[in-house]
Order: structure tokens, then sequence, then C-alpha cells
């Protein structure tokens, strides 16, 4: 589903993102781990296609991601860390656009369902998201992830700055959307979400991935061993 | 399109719910009626006047004593500037331009009392017209509506979300530009409409002409808003905080709208400097007495007139002419004189010329001079406006102090300047003065480098959307 | 004071190597040395035209006295030739021979020209009447007119605070955006913070402005020292209470983006919309009707019929009963008729005069009334008074040129009603304007 193959980014002098291979399979959660400027923002931006490659390959489902190519963009979603959205919109405003922007029109009810199976309230769903929590906002967010119908989901340290109740549900619905066959691609500082939600962890290091880890096989206590030492 | 329209769409969805926007709507209904209302009012009042001291004016000269017909051009006319209604939406230069002429034999006099000069220097904070809303103020708000436009979508990660979703920047960009343009089109045409009937309404002759005037007025100001979008939000594009994008919005609305016009003003001034009152009424002066080539003066001319009806007739002495010769060289005189005064004022126009040509071609930097020249060309309240008054002043004088002259000439004899007298059989041959201001084409035909400088902005600006794209 | 002390050595430290904050220190003193040059050439052209009128007159006068000397007075046309020269009817209603008045620029009319530009500052004026020549316009044009003088005042009026908004509209909610606040509230309190920035502003400004003002005072010709202070003084109120104003917003505590578009509302509000505003409705609400002179500037005509000039010498008589015994029959009268009309035409249009004034008071009046609050109104009107292009001024003037005029006119209707005629003396040194007014000062 996802793939990346000596995939590498540069700036100038600067090595983003060096001979980076990855695959990402169907219903698998992938967490890249590792500290901030370690390549795991630019990897998602590479998949996502906002930046060229200097070399080497992200495909999705087979296809090579190319900068504003709309070929693959109707595959995937994201979560950016940030989800604002139009705070004087309500959650169901938000997603109504974001739909259509993708080119999808659904009636109240099917988007009511999208809200409600993200975990939104249901008298969330039509307030305004200036009201919301982050917490709230970010499952807005996954509803419109869902909405697009996508194989695919990138996030983007979607947790960052989650009370840890909102973490927890957030961890369900993660696990959820592997469940249900997407593919998951997410970056992360939480060492012990990443454990939880995903099947598998990568730990990368000055834009190389240098570890790759089956999260069952691995508790959050070595995992966090592991990557103060790779670090 | 199915998207930009979503975009636009959502963004008046935005706004809707926006209270700011519906603060800005507000002010700018309440300060264009205002604007509208003190415009009716003044209009009013001033036509009164000015058409109340015309018809004085003509009473006068209908009703003067009799009189020789050289006395009675003496006695003279008055022409008045008509009170364009095109005015109350931009009145241009009309406040330091004359509103009315003494016209007089032999002399060409300025156009009188410019509003400017019945005031203090506050009259140079400008008036709150509906020119000053549309140049000034609709483009703070439209930067106000735009300086987070970009911004705001990249700190909500909306932006990303679109791009995410396949959406060109481009149509993005595109979209952001040309909502604010359609909410500020759809504001003016609904206003506009209303000035209209409200104009109609006060009886205010408002005509075809002037209608299709305001309507192009208004699409020079939209292709200026036009130009202005794409800068905000470029900036908002470019910016990496609201403090810096709104700073320097601010920085580019005050330089364009306060500090560049007053400098290139007063640079034509110093480039293209005018001469003084005195040097041209001397030059004038000298002229008429020794003829335009100076070897050539006033009484040689007379002379050799003389010279040449004594030989046309056969004659030997004056007396004996079917004419009085004394009102030939006086028509003569008329037409010489006339024509220095317009060789003079020409030199003077041209250098007016030239330092309007200077601020035209600055409109290729700041849209606004160019903006400013076409609205107040359209709307007749140009420096141009103020050159066709004087110049069909002048052809008025001109017809009526030579038909007096001509009556001289046929009608009376030499030396007769006592005895001779005309009443209202004559004087009632001189028409009233009439002054219409140019057609819409006719007003623009000056300004072909303002329309280019605007178009060719316009043109660049919605290209530049895909430069602005390429950094989102 | 260690406390400022480090404050302001601090914030040096930080404005100086900002490429904001020395493009906008020098992009100022550019402005404003380039506004000093403009408004001081804009001065000087005007001086250039008053003395060419003056060289005009001088000139027409010599031309005069030195045709009287080589006329050939044999000959009957050479008698009437004289006559048309030196006879004093010939004089006063000449329409070549002209005295002439003028607006003297102040010393410091070039840091705030006013409506030098706009009102006519010179005049080239007939004894015989007044009304008939004075109005007239300056050869100018109307677009430099429509964006206005750059001079110091605009630079000063708008300009600076504009600049003091950018140094200190964030002067609070920056420290509180970076985070600094809440370190340095620690030691000493936000309040002493945030002053301490503000007096260093102030003190950097208050630097430029008067450096500014020391350069108009050594480019000032003749300059009074207590105008320059009044200048100073006005200046540097106007600028504090900029000041004063940006430091309110800023201690309203919001962001800077908040505070930046307050700032710049109230600068719109100040400098443009609101004296925009009150000029409208002061031209709709006190019209001047500028249109009353026409008849007065109409060439003055005397009529046939001999009851109406017997009741105008009647009417005379009464102003100027000396001449009371003249001989009223024709043709002894005739010219004498024409000066009489001259000064009773001028004498009827005076109350015109008048109203034109007191209209134009009642704008005036209006615009300081709706302006009252508004420190751009105030600061400005302030420095047209101080350098004298303020309406007052130039009131001062036009009444000072009507006074003018009855003079001349009236000492050569002395010579006139004597049938008396021009001695060089008199044609080559005549009582000029400056002259004149000297004397009505002394008395």
């Amino acid at each position: 589903m996802l793939q990346a193959i000596n995939l590498t980014k540069t700036y100038q002098q600067h090595t983003a993102l060096n001979r980076l291979n990855l695959s990402v399979g169907k219903g698998e959660v992938f967490c890249l781990l590792g500290q901030n400027g370690a390549g795991k923002t630019t990897t998602i931006n590479l998949f996502l296609g906002f930046i060229a490659a200097t070399s080497g390959k992200a495909l999705i489902n087979g296809i090579e991601v190319k900068v504003n190519d709309p070929a693959t963009k109707k595959l995937i979603a994201y979560i950016p860390e940030v989800v604002t959205l139009y705070p004087n919109l309500t959650s169901l405003e938000n997603l109504d656009f974001f739909s259509r922007l993708a080119g999808f029109r659904y009636n109240r009810a099917q988007l009511e369902e999208f809200l409600t199976r993200s975990g939104l309230q249901r008298d969330a769903i039509s307030k305004r998201l200036a009201d919301h929590s982050k917490g709230m906002r970010q499952k807005v967010g996954i509803a419109i992830a869902l909405a697009r119908n996508a194989e695919v989901i990138f996030m983007d340290e979607p947790t960052s700055g989650l009370d840890p109740k909102a973490t927890d549900e957030f961890t369900g619905i993660v696990k959820s959307l592997g469940e249900a066959g997407k593919s998951v691609l997410m970056a992360t500082h939480d060492i012990f979400n990443a454990v939880n939600v995903g099947t598998h962890v990568g730990i990368m290091r000055q834009g190389e991935l240098v570890h790759t880890l089956s999260a069952p096989e691995i508790s959050a206590n070595d995992l966090q061993k592991l990557y103060l030492e790779t670090i | 399109m199915d998207t930009l329209g979503l975009i636009i769409g959502h963004q008046f969805r935005e706004w809707k719910r926006n209270r700011l926007v519906h603060g800005f709507i507000a002010i700018l209904v309440v300060l264009w009626v205002f604007a509208l209302y003190a415009g009716i009012v003044w209009y009013h009042s001033t036509a009164r006047i000015r058409e109340g001291a015309a018809s004085q004016s003509r009473e006068n000269w209908l009703g003067q004593e009799r009189k020789h017909p050289h006395i009675a051009a003496h006695f003279g006319n008055f022409a008045f500037k008509h009170v364009n209604p095109l005015s109350i939406f931009d009145n241009g230069t009309d406040m330091y331009t004359g509103t009315y002429v003494y016209l007089e034999a032999h002399r060409q006099n300025d156009v009188l009392f410019s509003p400017a000069q019945s005031s203090s220097s506050l009259v140079r904070f400008g008036s709150f017209n509906i020119a000053l809303l549309l140049q000034v103020v609709i483009p703070l708000f439209l930067f106000a509506l735009t300086f987070n436009t970009v911004l705001a979508e990249r700190n909500a990660g909306t932006l990303a979300l679109m791009k995410s979703s396949g959406i060109k920047p481009a149509t993005m960009i595109r979209g952001k530009v040309l909502a604010p343009l359609l909410l500020v089109s759809a504001a003016l045409a609904v206003l506009s409409l209303i000035s209209v009937i409200l104009l109609t309404a006060s009886s205010i002759p408002f005509g075809i002409p002037d209608l299709v005037k305001l309507g192009l007025m208004l699409l020079f100001h939209l292709l200026y808003y036009l130009v202005l979008l794409v800068i905000a939000v470029g900036v908002s594009a470019r910016s990496r905080s609201l403090k810096q994008s709104l700073l320097a919005l601010t920085g580019i609305w005050i330089f364009a709208c306060v500090v560049w016009p007053k400098l290139l003003g007063n640079i034509s001034g110093v480039l293209h400097p005018l001469p003084s009152n005195t040097l041209v009424k001397n030059a004038i002066r000298e002229d008429i007495l020794n003829g335009l080539d100076g070897h050539n003066t006033s009484d040689q001319r007379a002379k050799m007139l003389i010279d040449s009806f004594l030989k046309k007739y056969g004659a030997t002495t004056t007396s004996q002419l079917p004419v009085n010769i004394e009102g030939v060289v006086m028509v003569e005189g008329e037409k010489y004189s006339s024509r220095v005064y317009r060789e003079h004022f020409r030199r003077v126009d041209e250098i007016l010329r030239q330092q309007q040509h200077l601020l035209s071609f600055a409109g290729i930097l700041d849209p606004l001079l160019s903006v400013k020249n076409l609205s107040m060309a359209i709307c007749n309240t140009d420096p141009v406006n103020d050159r066709l008054f004087r110049q069909a002043a002048e052809a008025y004088r001109m017809n009526f102090v030579q038909l007096m002259n001509t009556d001289m000439a046929e009608h009376s004899k030499e030396n007769e300047f006592g005895i001779y007298k005309v009443g209202r059989e004559v004087f009632d041959r001189v028409a009233p003065f009439r002054f219409r201001p140019s057609g819409p084409l006719e007003s623009l035909s000056g300004y072909v480098v303002d329309l280019f400088c605007l178009a060719v902005l316009a043109v660049l600006s919605w290209s530049c959307i895909y430069l602005i794209a390429r950094k989102v | 004071m260690n406390t400022i002390i480090t404050i302001f050595h601090f914030e040096w430290k930080k404005a100086w190597p900002t490429r904001a904050f020395r493009l906008s220190l020098l992009g100022l003193l550019a402005v404003s040395l380039y506004a000093i040059f403009n408004g001081s050439s804009l001065i000087r052209d005007q001086r250039r035209n008053i003395d060419r009128a003056l060289a005009s007159e001088d000139s027409v006068f010599r031309s005069v006295v030195a045709q009287i000397h080589t006329t050939d007075t044999a000959s009957a046309d050479g008698k009437i030739a004289l006559r048309r020269l030196a006879s004093a009817t010939s004089t006063i209603t000449s329409p070549y021979k002209r005295w002439t008045s003028y607006w003297e620029p102040g010393s410091f009319a070039f840091l705030s020209a006013g409506n030098r530009d706009v009102y006519p500052y010179y005049h080239e004026l007939e004894p015989y009447s007044f009304y008939m020549r004075f109005f007239k316009n300056e050869v100018s044009s109307p677009l430099r007119q429509l964006y206005g003088n750059f001079d110091l005042a605009f630079v000063i009026v708008l300009l600076f605070p504009l600049w003091i908004i950018a140094l200190t509209f964030d002067a609070w909610s920056s420290e509180k955006e970076s985070g600094t606040l809440a370190i340095v509230s620690l030691a000493r309190s936000a309040v002493t913070l945030v002053t301490g920035k503000f007096l260093f502003n102030w003190v950097i400004v208050s630097v430029v402005l008067n450096g500014i003002l020391v350069v108009a005072l050594i480019v000032a010709d003749h300059p009074r020292i207590i105008d320059w202070l009044r200048i100073v003084g006005s200046c540097n109120a106007y600028l504090a209470s900029w000041f004063l104003l940006c430091y309110v917003v800023c201690r309203l505590r919001k962001t800077s983006v908040v505070n930046a578009i307050a700032l710049t509302a109230c600068w719109i509000l100040l400098t443009i919309a609101l004296p925009a505003i009150f000029n409208t409705v002061a031209t709709t609400k006190y019209p001047v009707t500028a249109e009353i002179f026409s008849n007065y500037i109409r060439r003055v005509q005397m009529p046939d019929d001999p009851a109406v000039k017997a009741a105008k010498l009647r009417e005379f008589f009464r102003y100027y009963p000396q001449y009371a015994d003249t001989d009223t029959s024709m043709p002894a009268i005739a010219n004498k008729l024409y000066v009489v009309y001259g000064n009773l035409s001028d004498r009827s249009a005076d109350p015109l005069l008048e109203r034109y004034i007191h209209e134009m008071r009642l704008r005036e009046a209006f615009l300081a009334w709706g302006n009252f609050f508004n420190p751009v109104i105030m600061c400005q009107r302030e420095l047209n008074a101080v350098v004298g292009t303020d309406l007052e001024s130039y009131i001062a003037y036009v009444k000072s040129a009507r006074a003018y005029v009855q003079v001349l006119k009236e000492s050569l209707t002395a010579k006139v009603f004597a049938d008396a005629w021009m001695t060089d003396d008199e044609l080559l040194h005549r009582l000029s304007f400056v002259e004149f007014l000297h004397q009505t000062r002394t008395k």
C-alpha cells in the first residue's frame, strides 16, 4: 500500500532524509519515532506530495507520488499536528466542506455518521469549532479522513497537546482504522502511544530509519531504552 | 471551476458568521450613505448658487443700458462652471480649479475662486466623498479581510488538508482573490443602484451617459482591487506571522495611498516647473504689443489692416470706407490677442500635461495613481475638464466680443464712440453660456497610459497567482 | 534609574541591528530632509515670483518716466501721450500701472506651507478698483494641489506617528508572546519594563524630531527663536500625545496584531477619516459664496444718466467733503467721475468681502470645534499659525491689500481732484506695500 524506496531529500548541504526504505501494508499502523529534525515530517510530506524527492521513490498503491499530482491524492488522507480547521463553522460544516473539496457529497445523516464514528459526541456536531477542545477538533480531522474514504492515512504528531483521556480515545480510533484495513503512517514523539497503537514502530535519526520493530514484540520500556540509545 | 466555486462559497459562508465582516459592510454602507447624502446636499446648494449667479449675470447683460457695442463687450459676461452630478462620486481636482470666469474684451481672465481658496489649509486633508471610500477605505477593508487569508489556513492546518485533498494551490489562491472581489463587487453594485435611485429621486439630472460613466468608474476600481487582492494574498502566503503580514500590508497601503502620490505630485512640479502669472501675463502683453514674432507691433498690424482696406475699396481715407475701420481693427485685434493668449496657455497646458504624464506612468508602480486619474477623468472632474471649460469660455468670449465688434464695424462710423449705441436687440443675439462635459470615451482619450498601466497590472497580478501558489 | 539605563541599553542593542529599525530611521530622516528642501523650494519660488512682480511694477513706472522725458510735447499727439503717461487720472485708471501687494512668507513658512500654494499670494493692484483686479489665480497645477505639499508638517503630523506606532505597538505584547514577560516579571514589574521601553522610544523619536527641527532652524531665513521654540514645543507635545495613545493601547494587554490594527485604525481615523468627514460637513453646512463678487469683478462702467451721476457724486462728497466744491459740470468732471465710481464701487463691495471672510471664519470655527479632540488637526493648525500660513494670516493680508489700495486711491484721488500731474519722484518712489504695512504698524 505504502512504500518508500531509497527515498532521499536534500536541501543544499543538508540531508533531511537519506535512502529511506519502508513499507506499510493494508491494516498496518506504522509509527515513526525520532527527535525533532530526524526526518519524520519530511517523510510524510514526501508521501503527501507537498515536496519533491531528491532521489528515490514514494509509492502509494504502487503509484509514484509526484508534487501536485492528483493521481495519489484521492487515495490518501492527512491529519496535521494542528487541526484548528475553520472556527466559525460547525463540525458538520467543516466536514461537508472538505468532503466536497475531495469530490464527495454526503447527506447530513452520513456526515453525522462519520463524526460519531470518529468519536465526536452528538451534541458537538452542530457546534462551532471555536468552542471545541483540541481533542474534539482532532476527531473532526479524523472524520474528514474517514469521509474521504482513503486507504492510506498520514498523521503528523496527532496526539501532541491532547490530555490522557483524549489520547486514549484517539488511540482507539486509530486502532479501529487499522482494523478497518486502512494503512496508517504516523509521526509521533509519544513512545507509549506508538507501542499501544502501532503494528510497527520505526526509529529515525538524522534522516535515516535506524530501527524497524514489530510493535507487539516490544514493550514500552524496551522501546524507550532503545530509543534513547539510538538518538 | 467547481472547486473554485466551492472555495469562494466557503469563504462567503465564513464571512457570513464573521462579525468583523459584518462590521466592515455596515461601516461601508453608513459611510457611503453619508458621502452620498453630503454630496447631494452640496450639489443642490452649489448648483443653486451657480445657476442663480449665471442667470443674474445674464440679466445684467441683457438689462444693461443702451451703449456702444464695444463698451458692452467690455461690460462682459460670466461663465460659471456647470455642477456635474458625477462630482458627487469623485470631485477630483474640482476643489483646486476655478468656478467662474469674467469674460471681457481684449483679455482672457483667470478662472476664479477654486473652492479650496475659500477654506483654510485643513481642506488639504481632503473631503469625504465616494472616491475616497473607493480608493482608500475599501482597499483597507480588503487588506483587513485578506491579510491572514492564507496564513490562517496554514495555522489551522486546513491548508495541508486542502493540499492533501488534491486541491491545486493556484485554485485556492484564485478563490482567495476572487471571493473578496465578488463581495466588494456585489456591495458596490447594490450601493451604486441605491445611489442612482436616490440621485434621481433628488431631482439630480443623472442620464444614461452618467450611468455608463459610473459603470466604467466601478470597473476601473474593480481592476484596482484585483491588483491589491493579489498583493494581499501574496503577502499573506509569504508571511511567517500575522503580525508580519499585517505590518507589510499596512506599510504598502500607507505608502501607496499617502506617501507615494504626494511625493510624485511634488516631484512632477519640481521636474516641470510652471511659470508665474506675472511672467505669463507680461509675455502675453509683450506679444500682443510687439507681435508673436517680435517684429510686428500692434500699430503696424493696424496700419497694414487699414492700408489693405483702403486698397480693397479704392479709398484714400478711412471715412470713405463702407465699414467703420475702428471696428475692423477691433475684430482683427481681438483675433490676434486671442491667438497670443492661446499660444501662451498652450505652453502652460503642455507643462501641466507633462506633470500629469509623470503621474500616469508612475501608475505602473502604484495602481492608485492610475485609478485616481481614470476615475476623475470619467467623472469629468479632472484638469482636462477644467481645460475644456476654459476653452469653451474663451470660445464664448470670442463669439460675443466679435459680435459686438462686428456690429460696431458694420453699423457705426468712425469716432462715434459716444454716439452709436445698441440695446437689447443686439445683446439678445448673444446666447447664454453653455458647457457640457465630454462623453465617456472622449473623457478617457487623454488617459491611455493610465488605462494601459491598470490593465497591465491586472493581467500581471492574475499571472502572479501561479507564482504565489508555488510558494504555498 | 539603573533599571531604566539597563532597559535603554538593551533596547538599543535590540533595535539597532534590526534592518527595519535602521531603514525606518534613515527613511524618515531622508523624507524629512526632502520635505525641508521641497518646502523651501516652494517658498523660494513664491519669493522669486513676488520679486518678479515687484520688478515688473518698477520697470513699468521707470518706463513711464523715461517716456515722459522723451515725448515730443510740441505735437498734439505728444500732448495726448503725455497726459496718458503723467496725469493723475490716467495713473489711477491705467490697466498697466499697477502696484504690487504680496503675502510675505514667514521665516518658517517652508515647514508648513498650508494653503500658500492655493491662495493667490501676490497681486498687481489697480488703485481705481480693488475688486476688479484683486481676484486672480497663480498659474498652478490642480493635480499637485490635490496631492498636497510634501512639507515637514506632513512628515511630522502624519509620518512620525506611524513611526511611533511601529516602534511601540508591541512593547508589551511582544514580551508576552515571546514568553519573556514572565521571566522579567520575576525581577521587575512588567509596567516598569513597558514604561522603560516607551521612554527609550520617546528619547529616540525626540532626538530625531528635534535634530530635524534644528536643521530647519539653520535653513530658515532670519528666524525668530521664539517662533522656533513654539514649533518645537508644538511638535514635541503632539508626538507625546501619540506616545500616550500607544501606551494606553499597549496597557490594554491585547495581542500585537490587535494593537497594530487598533493603532493603525486610530491613525487613519485621526489623519484621514475624521478630518475628511468634518471637511465635508463644513463644506455642506457652511457654504462660502464667492459668486457674490461677480458684479464687482466686472469692469466698472459709468452710466449715462445725469441723475445717477449726480447721485453718485453726492454720495462721494459725503465721504470726501473736501472735494464738495469741485466743478461738477461736464466735461470738467468727466475723468473725476471714473475715480468716483471706482471708489464707490469698492466701498459697496467691502461688506461682501466682510461677508466672504465671515463665511470662511464660520467654516474654520466649525472645523476647529469639530476637531477639538484631534491632535492631528490641532498640531497642523498650530504649526500654520506659528509660521503664518493659516487662514487668519491670509485674511490679514487680504485686508491689508484692501487698505493699501484705499490709501493709494485716496492719495491719487487728491491729485485727480487738484487736476495735478504725477511728478517723476511720485512715479519712481511710490508707496510700496511694505512701507504701507510699516506705516500702519507704526500708527
